[in-house]
């Protein structure tokens, strides 16, 4: 492996990390609440300029930042399922889908009418760069990949450890059964909501951080999203992570070998690849339900 | 639907139809000597001798009409104000010093709307409708759109602020570009290359048309040329959220300088990704990246200051007489000064050039004008710097070589500027200043 080999995989780590969690939180909202959620993307812009605005204007420590930005969203996430999404739930998944893309448009002009349409940089450093033999890593990087695992360590004890987590397991598994049983679905809805929302408040602080800010972030980030869902398996958490870091990864090594104007190409590339040689998924063991 | 609503909304579209085409059929706003009038546009439109329109409908009589096609609405609309006080101060010149050919001089602006639609609706109205003599003011977008009809029409034409590399060996006939081409762009950053000794360049080139022409100029000239190595050509696409593998290959091979063609969303993450690794060496920006947001990066901790980015953009030669001239009698309407961004000045030039092409003609016959105007921006000829100078050289038999406001515009065989006039920019003190003028040495042209 050459120097340039490894040097592209800890880019990859990177951007796998953050892919990662923005799609979590996606693929939690489709198994719960069964249908794709197109403004999801949105949510992630909205994480991104809420991070800015904190930093930026209120001046405040980057991680705490972070915290406001995710708690926000995420709240932000729980009205929105309540005054947008559970009105047309009993119409069926199309019609949330639609309504999602819908939202999601509406959000976008929001966004760009509260915050504007520049780009902008957060006014934040990203430490000291360190070198690891033929490789060298940031300090922001290690940071981001650290609190990325950490987020899916914690995130792995509450779905695997708690009450609230063991309802949504069920909840997703199958919701009229759940339901049966006197698990409260609407509770487990809102707890569901909120965690992805906020997981996607913190992945637009991601992408702020390494990136820009600005209002087009969800529209190029919510295709990837799909991607990495899709490959994952929709219903599967692990498919899920590991979907986002083989994307992360394969988008930044394929610029070893091609052109990196290919790079979305190659996410794609791989989704199809990963489609036909196991269509239910990496991680899923039967057969995918349709939204 | 209710019925009653339902006739509401067919009355409202047909109201609203009836209104846009209303519109399209639009007003002029005129300027004789310096005094904004409108008029509607009812003036018809006759052909002269060969099928040309030139001399339309006025024969020997009345005001010479120098047509504006502009975007006084849309995307343009923020130079509108500028480029119009630049013209006024042209057209005022013009008739103060007696008119052209004794007959005063009349600025008929026509809004192109600032889309391609708007520029052939308006090239229809300002030709047919208004009869103009010759035209200036049109966009790039505008100005290939009817590039074929003023070619047709033998209609002399200057475009004052007009990038596009489509007019790069289109003109030199009836239609003159009086700035820099975008491929200039890529000339001058290699001039830099060059003129800074660099051998050895790498590229991060956005995979955009506005982004990728001067870059692929850059690159064959720096090569062919110069005789320089391009140790990497990286190109990307926009709207991803980092570059850093774009930004390793560029910087693997260690090149000197790095030359970014980009918008500046993705050149500040590229530029952050930079300082965080802390490749070193330095870049040369393509225009686009000479934003204000760029320049503050530098407040964020990006080392790019005080010559590690370099970058040229258009410049007026504020040296010239014609300059020093100018430059109080816009400010005097304006309360700016002049700005190159802007092309006030460009705007200004092309009306005296226009003005002393009829001069020099004797006529305002299309075909007789277009023959003058490269004549008179290249040497040899008494150099003038004004519109009066101009005529009494003209009447005194001499040859001219006029010199404008925004730079010296001579002319190669396709209308364009030889070496438009370039400010080298830097970022000081966390914006960007121009600290050198730099001619673009047409030596270097492919």
């Amino acid at each position: 492996m050459t120097p340039a080999d490894m040097q592209n995989i800890i880019f990859g780590l990177v951007t796998g990390s953050i892919l990662a969690i923005a799609t979590v939180g996606f693929s939690m909202i489709r198994q719960t609440e069964g249908f794709i959620n197109i403004a999801h993307g949105q949510l992630l812009t909205l994480g991104a300029f809420l991070g800015y605005f904190f930093v930026a204007t209120l001046e405040m420590n980057v991680f705490l930042a972070g915290l406001a930005s995710m708690l926000l969203v995420g709240l932000f996430g729980v009205l929105l399922s309540i005054v947008v999404f559970r009105p047309v739930a009993k119409s069926g998944p199309l019609a949330q889908l639609f309504t999602s893309i819908g939202l999601a448009y509406l959000l976008f002009g929001l966004i760009r009418v509260v915050f504007g349409a520049n780009v902008t940089f957060f006014p934040t450093g990203f430490g000291g760069r360190l070198d690891l033999g033929p490789v060298n890593v940031t300090v922001g990087e290690i940071l981001i990949i650290v609190v990325a695992a950490t987020v899916v360590g914690l995130l792995a004890l509450f779905l695997t450890q708690t009450r609230l987590g063991t309802w949504i397991r069920a909840t997703a598994s199958n919701p009229e059964l759940a339901r049966l049983r006197g698990i409260p679905v609407n509770r487990v809805s809102y707890a569901v909501w909120f965690v992805a929302s906020a997981l996607a408040g913190l992945a637009g602080v991601m992408v702020g951080l390494i990136g820009n800010v600005h209002s087009e972030l969800g529209w190029t980030q919510i295709l990837i999203i799909l991607a990495a869902a899709v490959l994952g398996g929709l219903g599967s958490i692990y498919g899920v992570l590991a979907a986002g870091l083989l994307l992360g990864l394969a988008m930044d090594l394929s610029a070893l070998i091609i052109p990196t104007s290919y790079r979305t190409v190659v996410a794609f590339g791989v989704l199809i690849l990963g489609l036909l040689l196991r269509p239910q998924g990496l991680f899923a063991a039967k057969g995918r339900r349709e939204a | 639907m209710k019925p009653g609503l339902r006739q509401m909304v067919i009355l409202a579209v047909i109201a609203l139809v009836a209104a846009a085409c209303g519109d399209a059929g639009g007003e002029a706003d005129t300027t004789v000597g310096g005094d904004t009038t409108t008029s509607a546009g009812s003036e018809a439109t006759t052909t002269a001798g060969d099928g040309a329109t030139s001399t339309a409908g006025d024969g020997e009589e009345g005001p010479i009409k120098f047509g504006m096609l502009i975007g006084v609405t849309g995307d343009y609309a923020p130079y509108y104000d500028v480029s119009k006080a630049g013209a006024d101060v042209a057209i005022a010149e013009i008739n103060d010093a007696g008119g052209v050919l004794g007959r005063q001089v009349e600025l008929v602006v026509v809004d192109n709307k600032s889309t391609v639609e708007g520029a052939v609706q308006g090239f229809s109205q300002i030709v047919d409708v208004e009869g103009v003599h010759v035209l200036g003011g049109p966009e790039s977008d505008g100005a290939i759109a009817n590039l074929q009809a003023i070619k047709d029409l033998q209609l002399p034409t200057i475009c004052p602020a007009c990038g596009t590399s489509e007019l790069d060996e289109a003109g030199g006939d009836y239609i003159w570009r009086i700035t820099g081409s975008d491929s200039d762009g890529g000339l001058i950053a290699a001039q830099f290359a060059r003129d800074a000794g660099y051998t050895r360049v790498a590229m991060l080139v956005q995979n955009t048309e506005g982004a990728s022409a001067p870059a692929d100029v850059f690159k064959q000239v720096f090569t062919e040329i110069i005789g320089g190595e391009v140790v990497a050509d990286v190109r990307f696409d926009p709207g991803q959220s980092s570059y850093q593998a774009q930004v390793d290959q560029a910087f693997a091979d260690e090149p000197e300088v790095v030359y970014v063609g980009s918008g500046f969303e993705a050149g500040g993450i590229i530029l952050t990704e930079w300082q965080r690794r802390g490749y070193g060496g330095g870049f040369l920006f393509s225009p686009d990246m000479v934003v204000p947001e760029i320049a503050a990066l530098t407040e964020q901790g990006v080392e790019i200051g005080d010559g590690v980015a370099r970058a040229a953009i258009a410049a007026y030669d504020t040296g010239s007489p014609a300059y020093e001239s100018y430059a109080p009698r816009y400010e005097a309407i304006t309360g700016e000064q002049p700005t190159p961004g802007l092309y006030d000045a460009n705007q200004y030039d092309q009306y005296i050039i226009l003005a002393l092409a009829i001069t020099a003609a004797g006529t305002t016959d299309g075909p007789a004008v277009a023959a003058e105007i490269t004549e008179l921006l290249n040497p040899p000829g008494t150099t003038v710097y004004s519109y009066a100078d101009g005529v009494a050289a003209i009447e005194a038999g001499e040859d001219i070589d006029y010199h404008g406001a925004s730079s010296s515009l001579d002319v190669n065989e396709f209308g364009n500027l030889s070496s438009p006039n370039f400010g080298e920019q830097n970022i000081v003190d966390g914006q960007w200043s121009q600290v050198a003028t730099v001619e673009l040495d047409p030596s270097l042209r492919p």
